[in-house]
């Protein structure tokens, strides 16, 4: 077993894991991570499924371990994180033993980075999954200064430590693929054109629930009066203001905006890596090519999680034949 | 010609079926019904099913079923449903939910009364005298939206949000009612406080209510939050 205490924490720091799906028709929002290609990445480095994981922010985390040891990995955005006083790159495995004090960052790109430990994180769980959800409170809360972490079934697993992957592959391109509707036709012509070929801002509105997006106004219509209706992630919907927000991984499970457009779900975790301030243009695709896209990006995903484990497998190869170990290698075998 | 009910994409991960663009129990029944239908069918890659007031949200698994077979499976379970002569199944519950409507629990009360011009008993008494169904779930979890206010006591919302309305809460606005399960922020008026919250957060099936039954409100004087009856 091994603890550890909070010892800075920014906003909207969150236990995440796959979260609760099925819900929704009784209000419950999904949640889960807002990069879930990454969050699944730290597992497969660890080498098995963990559960869940700190979803940390821009604000940044520092935990300092008072007992035990364990292994740890992170994955995300481009992070800076240091240990003991040592830069690690982004996207590295290490151990943490008794006294070691770790910071998290945020670094060049990126919103959120995962921390997941090699073993059982102790955390509330509600409906099946220990994802907080930001508002409601239903299963705990953001973490604070103070806060402890319990992780049991530690281990130290056989590989080396340092960097998993080079995460520049995922830094997020400003493209971001769209399927019009449900309700475009309730904006005006030009608003529909300007979506596909004017450029859009993220602005700091920007947390787990959604995004606001700065650019030129979207104008509905006519006033209208439209029942509340089901919404689901990575939907743009356009309140009376004209900004369009991108509903994100705590969304309300219904609305009575319109929305024009939906974000693709091959695309959804890109945007969300993304920072206030980043620009967006978005492209409009087909249901079809949204469907393809979805298909390729799982392909991807796999290969991905593949060459992260291979890499494991031949570095530990290569730490066995050789004693150059140099001070962040983990206690292999122990 | 009636143009619903309309099947509209949500990019990759979903879609609507719209059965109408207006809060109307003939429009709601046809969705319980489809819900009902599509729950008996378990399609292969559906995730699930959100009723709402005029459409039913499908989530499915892109890389589990093919969109077109998909529409196709929806479009005979719609012409099955349109031929049984849809009616509301029996299974739904009737709820009686008691509510103490003493001013320590209805902040908003007297406000509501000058602005509709009734006496706060006029307003309690049209509360509890009507029958409520449960149209959909939104907002916050177990955040329940009951349809069938009476329209005397029908008011738009706050323009302005009061922060930490607390759970229990029931609240009026537009053409709705509701009991809220967690502390959140509303525009709706306070106008009394449930002797339970419709969300139990320690139960396997933590909701109360199912989208489609009824619920009659219960004045209750001395704030007996114990008991309530399922009929």
């Amino acid at each position: 077993m091994a603890h550890f205490e909070i010892d800075h924490a920014g906003p909207l720091i969150t236990i995440q894991d796959k979260g609760r799906t099925g819900f929704m028709r009784f209000g419950v929002t999904p949640s889960g991570p807002m990069d879930r290609v990454a969050y699944l990445a730290a597992h497969h480095a660890l080498g098995a499924d963990l559960g869940a994981a700190i979803e940390i922010s821009m604000g940044g985390l520092s935990i300092s371990c008072q007992e035990g040891q364990v292994s740890a990995c992170i994955t995300g955005g481009d992070f800076k994180i240091t240990l003991d006083g040592e830069i690690l790159p982004s996207w590295s495995i290490f151990t943490l033993r008794q006294g070691s004090r770790l910071q998290v960052q945020a670094g060049k790109w990126g919103s959120w980075c995962y921390l997941v430990f090699a073993g059982k994180m102790i955390v509330p769980t509600w409906l099946d999954s220990a994802s907080t959800h930001v508002g409601s409170d239903l299963c705990g809360t953001p973490l604070s200064v103070g806060n402890i972490i319990t992780v049991e079934d530690c281990y130290l697993p056989n590989l080396m430590t340092g960097q998993v992957f080079d995460p520049k592959l995922f830094k997020p391109q400003s493209q971001i693929r769209i399927v019009l509707g449900p309700q475009d036709h309730f904006f005006t012509s030009q608003s529909v054109q300007d979506l596909q070929n004017e450029k859009f801002i993220l602005t700091k509105d920007f947390n787990r629930q959604g995004v606001r997006l700065n650019g030129p106004k979207l104008k509905i219509i006519h006033a209208l009066d439209m029942p509340s209706e089901p919404v689901g992630r990575g939907s743009l919907q356009v309140p009376g203001h004209g900004d369009p927000i991108c509903l994100l991984a705590d969304h309300q499970t219904t609305g009575g905006y319109p929305k024009i457009a939906t974000v693709i779900s091959a695309d959804q975790d890109k945007l969300s890596q993304m920072r206030s301030g980043d620009k967006i243009f978005f492209k409009v695709v087909s249901v079809e090519a949204a469907i393809v896209a979805a298909k390729i990006a799982h392909e991807v995903e796999h290969s991905f999680y593949h060459i992260i484990k291979d890499s494991q497998k031949s570095l530990e190869e290569k730490l066995w034949n050789s004693n150059l170990v140099s001070g962040i290698v983990s206690d292999i075998n122990s | 010609m009636n143009i619903y009910p309309q099947i509209k994409p949500i990019a990759d991960i979903g879609l609507l079926i719209e059965f109408g663009q207006s809060i109307d129990i003939s429009i709601h029944a046809q969705i319980l019904a489809m819900d009902q239908a599509m729950q008996d069918a378990s399609i292969l890659g559906v995730i699930e099913m959100i009723p709402s007031y005029a459409s039913l949200y499908v989530g499915y698994d892109p890389l589990i079923i093919i969109y077109e077979d998909l529409v196709l499976n929806l479009e005979v379970l719609i012409l099955e449903i349109q031929k049984k002569q849809i009616k509301i199944q029996g299974e739904k519950n009737h709820w009686r939910i008691p509510v103490c409507y003493e001013s320590k629990f209805s902040p908003d009360l007297e406000e509501l009364a000058d602005k509709l011009d009734l006496s706060t008993d006029a307003i309690v008494t049209s509360h509890s005298s009507a029958i409520y169904t449960v149209y959909m779930y939104g907002f916050a979890p177990g955040y329940a939206y009951l349809g069938g206010l009476p329209s005397k006591i029908q008011i738009p919302r706050k323009s302005i949000p009061i922060m930490g309305v607390k759970p229990k809460s029931v609240m009026v606005a537009g053409q709705q009612s509701l009991i809220t399960t967690v502390t959140m922020p509303s525009g709706w008026w306070v106008i009394g406080k449930s002797g339970i919250n419709p969300l139990n957060k320690g139960l396997e099936q933590p909701f109360m209510f199912g989208v489609g039954d009824t619920i009659k409100f219960e004045p209750v004087k001395e704030c007996e939050f114990v008991r309530f009856v399922q009929g």
